[in-house]
């Protein structure tokens, strides 16, 4: 039917037939026998592989459970040392064999557990970034955990509080904080004294822009790199008093004046030439930036705290860490993740994965996490135990976050739309932080979309 | 035809065994009437399976207010309202036209260029063509990557040059004005080897008496190749703008690897908006009626290219 | 000057042939770097330091190859079971698509029957339908079934292929009808005729229509991107594309490391068999 003609060109290549027959063939035939081996995840440590083989060949009535987990590096490996110690003690003791695996982002996890939910076939526990636990937790995703709270008597009072905001929606507990963060302040403070500024770091935002004039004018590398960032906008709001999204979570209160002055205040600034910010797609730039000491001054989650040292010693340079500087008050968002069980297990695997829930949270474990990666401690008994105080004497650095979240950590959006609500956010900074777009409309323009967002969510 | 004849023979056609009548029972009468749909339902059973029933299906869904764990919830046509009502809508469909037509245009235009420029049967000539090939088969994943790393604003290599004669720096990823034709820029480059390739073998096709009277008349070159060659490879040409238009509709790896459908929403593709309201917002109902949409403007694309090639064929 | 080279050669060359010789040199060589350069680049990333991908004016060799760059991907992507996955898929459409293709292309060629115009037509506007279209409805039935990240997810949508029975079917429509009734005489079955006559006479374009697919689906990101969730059944694409996604900022001589692993095997195949590939695709532009 198309074009009409056809050319029956004869094409000789016996020898490429035969070598693809041979492949295919040898293919077809170990494709059988690999179906089942390709399955054991290499990303496990050799550590967690070996207990595995160990624990399973151990008793007939051990539960297995999957556990997924997000980010590698050094989380990676807590959370594999982490399931290794729970396999070999109370795992072994209550006859529950864990086994981690490593999914990608925060994202994959919850498109992938999306996934696996409507086909039947979840993991046992996951880790849940924050802001998607209302998301899951209304749609009957998420295994309230109040009657296992009861049961086992969980001191909801020694979690910081702050943390125990996004574990609650409509009045249920769906999880409990795991490796939880805040975005805090980080400095190069070696450039700092470059530009003869105090290497406590700036306690406010006039402050915060005398920084990077400072430090543009006396070393030339920008005072701040940052990206279009939604959790770092909402410490923004926070600061100046209010909030992304209004208290029931029916409107925005991006058209404010508030959020106006967020927005003029860093544009400024960028247009100053004293501060840089990249588009959200690009965040990782904000990254080369800190490590090739072309900006003092950075944020980012307290869970970079460890790899951020580890670089500054590399390239030779010092950090320091303090407070988003405060605006007309101190204020920043909880972040990081939570450790959650899907509502369609059988009772039998929900006891078992509470068992790991409550064990991966407790003190101790909390304390190993905190100074293995850098994530905050989650309660008060962790923060005491001496794995933490001992950290906080050789860095305190680590100390600075948790400080900030005790007296200052809020919680973060819980609407079903926020996802789609991010990414306008995120658009609205790139306009206005990276192409220069007029504040008051670009804002105006935002906020109405969003409202019709939360509109259609209610 | 040799290789038939030699075949022909091997098979060894006995004159005799035209004799021997054979009884055919019913089953075998049944058998030879139903056979050819035998040997054409597993093909069939796909297309049906997961070609047409998922178009009926997506149409279906498109009526719907799901979030794929929930409740379905029927809504008649407030999707396709909410659609054409948003303007985020408008703008990702004619972020779509436009990488449509800009990939389409250059495509054709340079690799007609191309074309003409390779298109004498040389040594040198052949190699430039692989080498020109080899991006068209070589993983989009790749090629995104490659891109990325090339067009990255601070450190990449196209700013580098750029610095070197005084120009840039180009947010070739990062400026909402500029993103997009990046992209255009890195599906070119991928096809041009193979658009060029194809548009060379039709134009080795056309009979070269056609030339040899053009050079009679002492045509100019140029003029030869406007007259002579252009409507002999039409066919062709149609073909390929066809094919293009089909794959930059499609376009999704090269957004969803270097952009995110970002800066602003400037490189949102109709197929990246589908995936997003799909698998990053939760709201079936309203991917697929995106879906449709996208549908149509394929199916008006594709139907447009047929009654202008039927017009074609008419006045042959 | 002219006259010096003249005296040089004696032959005498003009000129202006010398200039459009240099000219069609130079625009040879700049066609080639366009296409050769961004491959460069590639490779010579994927052996710098994370410092040496960060300095202006970049540096175009290095004398100190990190090999250990492989390495970390390695570590970070379990490659050979990706590349197993990729092998499984691509045999497996392979399979698929000999066992529904060959027969309805030889029925489409060889019989008259009822629907047969209706079916064929079917079968012609398929083409026109991109995967991309309607990954969202299979993906759905394919949770449903349960069958998300199984092998099945990834090959049986592509298990037939309406442009590979197209062509076949023009390939089988030449083959002369005297040589199949002399067949038939011979009490050859319709199986026979088609494995013992039909498939040698068009195996150059089988060969080229399989050699199409296998590139097509070794290289495919977005089927099994959405197809799948975990690592186990995932392809080697999906496998180099996770490397963009790290916490700790982009290492772009990670990302090129694995992306001279996954661009390797394709360039070699390419180098060593352009010639027949090169023709498999035109055959692919002159319907």
């Amino acid at each position: 039917m198309v074009c009409g003609y056809m050319k029956g060109k004869v094409i000789p290549m016996k020898k490429f037939a035969s070598l693809c027959l041979i492949a295919a063939m040898m293919v077809s035939m170990s494709s059988c026998a690999s179906e089942g081996s390709t399955s054991g995840s290499s990303s496990s440590s050799s550590a967690a592989s070996e207990t595995e083989s160990t624990a399973s060949s151990g008793s007939g009535d051990t539960i297995e459970l999957t556990y997924w987990y997000a980010w590698t590096d050094k989380i990676q490996e807590n959370n594999e040392n982490l399931v290794a110690q729970f396999n070999e003690t109370v795992g072994a003791e209550k006859g529950i064999h864990v086994t981690a695996e490593y999914q990608g982002t925060y994202d994959d996890v919850h498109q992938k557990l999306q996934a696996a939910y409507v086909a039947g076939d979840t993991p046992d526990i996951t880790v849940m970034e924050i802001g998607s636990v209302g998301t899951f937790a209304r749609n009957g995703v998420l295994q309230p955990l109040d009657e296992y709270f009861e049961r086992d008597n969980i001191d909801t009072s020694d979690f910081f509080e702050g943390l125990m905001i996004n574990c609650e929606v409509d009045g249920s507990y769906y999880g409990l904080p795991y490796l939880r963060s805040t975005p805090i302040l980080y400095m190069n403070t070696t450039l700092l004294e470059q530009a003869g500024l105090d290497t406590a770091g700036p306690a406010n935002w006039d402050e915060l822009a005398d920084y990077c004039r400072t430090v543009k004018e006396k070393t030339g590398v920008y005072g701040l790199s940052m990206y279009s960032y939604v959790w770092t906008f909402e410490a923004f709001l926070m600061e100046q008093g209010t909030s992304v999204l209004n208290e029931d979570e029916t409107a925005c209160n991006i058209d404010s004046d508030e959020c106006r002055y967020v927005m003029q205040f860093f544009q400024d600034l960028i247009n100053e030439g004293v501060v840089r910010c990249v588009a959200g797609e690009d965040s990782s730039k904000v990254d080369t930036d800190y490590i090739n000491q072309n900006t003092a001054m950075w944020m980012t989650s307290t869970a970079n705290l460890t790899s951020v040292l580890s670089v500054a010693d590399e390239n030779g340079f010092e950090v320091n860490t303090c407070y988003i500087p405060a605006g007309e008050t101190y204020g920043v968002p909880t972040g990081g993740c939570n450790l959650i069980m899907p509502s369609s297990l059988t009772d039998e695997h929900k006891d078992a994965a509470w068992e790991f829930i409550k064990w991966m949270t407790a003190t101790d474990q909390s304390a190993y996490a905190s100074a293995y990666t850098g994530y905050v401690p989650n309660s008060k008994s962790a923060a005491a135990t001496e794995t933490i105080t001992s950290l906080w004497e050789t860095t305190p650095q680590f100390k600075v976050a948790l400080d900030q979240l005790e007296l200052y950590g809020q919680g973060r959006p819980k609407t079903t739309a926020y996802a789609q609500i991010e990414d306008e956010l995120v658009a609205m900074m790139d306009a206005c932080w990276v192409n220069g777009a007029d504040v008051n409309s670009t804002v105006a323009e935002t906020a109405a979309t969003i409202n019709e967002l939360l509109a259609d969510a209610n | 035809m040799l290789r038939m004849e030699k075949i022909a023979s091997a098979a060894r056609v006995h004159p005799a065994a035209q004799t021997q009548l054979q009884k055919k029972s019913l089953f075998s009468k049944i058998l030879t009437a139903i056979r050819p749909y035998l040997m054409v339902a597993p093909a069939m059973a796909v297309f049906g399976v997961f070609i047409l029933y998922p178009i009926f299906y997506m149409i279906y869904l498109s009526f719907f207010d799901w979030n794929l764990i929930g409740e379905m919830k029927y809504i008649g046509l407030e999707n396709y309202t909410d659609m054409l009502a948003d303007k985020d809508f408008w703008q990702v469909l004619s972020n779509s036209v436009y990488y449509m037509v800009m990939v389409v245009l250059f495509q054709m235009v340079l690799s007609l260029l191309l074309a003409a420029y390779l298109n004498r049967n040389t040594r040198v000539n052949r190699i430039l063509q692989s080498i020109a090939f080899t991006p068209y088969i070589t993983s989009m994943v790749s090629v995104a990557f490659i891109w990325m790393w090339l067009m990255d604003s601070d450190y990449g290599l196209l700013n580098y040059l750029l610095s070197l004669i005084g120009l840039g720096p180009v947010g070739w990823l990062s400026d909402p004005k500029v993103a997009m034709n990046s992209l255009v820029l890195v599906s070119v480059w991928k096809g041009l080897g193979y658009n060029t390739i194809i548009i060379i073998s039709a134009m080795q096709s056309v009979p070269g008496y056609l030339y040899e009277a053009a050079a009679l008349d002492k045509t100019p070159k140029w003029k030869a190749f406007w007259e002579i060659t252009l409507p002999m490879i039409s066919p062709t040409l149609f073909f390929l703008a066809l094919m293009n238009i089909i794959a930059a509709l499609k376009v999704f790896e090269t957004v969803n690897i270097m952009t995110q459908g970002g800066p602003m929403n400037s490189t949102n593709t109709l197929v990246y908006n589908i995936y997003q309201y799909g698998f990053d917002y939760f709201k079936i109902g309203y991917a697929s009626a995106l879906g449709v949409a996208l549908m149509v403007v394929i199916g008006f694309f594709t139907l447009i290219y047929f009654r202008v090639l039927s017009k074609r064929v008419y006045y042959n | 000057m002219t006259a010096i080279q003249n005296k040089l050669h004696p032959r005498q060359i003009k000129p202006a042939k010398m200039v459009s010789t240099l000219l069609r040199w130079c625009l040879n060589a700049f066609i080639a770097l366009l296409f050769f350069i961004p491959f460069y680049w590639m490779f010579i990333t994927s052996v710098k330091t994370l410092g040496q991908t960060l300095i202006t004016p970049p540096t175009f060799w290095t004398w100190d190859p990190q090999w250990n760059n492989f390495a970390v991907v390695f570590q970070k992507v379990d490659i050979w079971g990706m590349l197993g996955n990729s092998l499984i898929v691509t045999a497996g459409t392979l399979i698929c698509q000999c066992l529904t293709v060959i027969p309805a292309a030889y029925a489409f060629a060889r019989y008259q029957f009822k629907g047969a115009k209706v079916l064929f037509g079917i079968t012609l506007a398929t083409m026109m339908i991109p995967s991309q279209l309607i990954f969202l409805p299979v993906y759905l039935m394919f949770s449903r079934w349960g069958m998300i990240n199984t092998y099945w997810s990834l090959i049986l949508p592509s298990a037939s292929s309406a442009f590979a029975i197209f062509m076949l079917r023009q390939t089988f429509k030449q083959v002369s009808e005297e040589l199949l009734e002399a067949a038939r005489l011979d009490k050859a079955g319709e199986l026979k005729i088609i494995t013992r006559i039909m498939l040698p006479l068009a195996r150059p374009t089988v060969v080229t229509l399989a050699m199409l697919t296998f590139i097509s689906i070794w290289n495919d990101y977005f089927w099994p991107l959405v197809m799948t969730t975990k690592a186990d059944v995932r392809t080697l694409p999906v496998g180099i594309a996770s490397l963009r996604m790290t916490e700790s900022g982009v290492n772009y001589q990670i990302m090129m490391a694995g992306n001279v692993i996954l661009v390797i095997p394709v360039l070699v195949v390419f180098f060593f068999a352009q010639k027949q590939i090169i023709k498999a695709f035109t055959y692919t532009g002159v319907k």
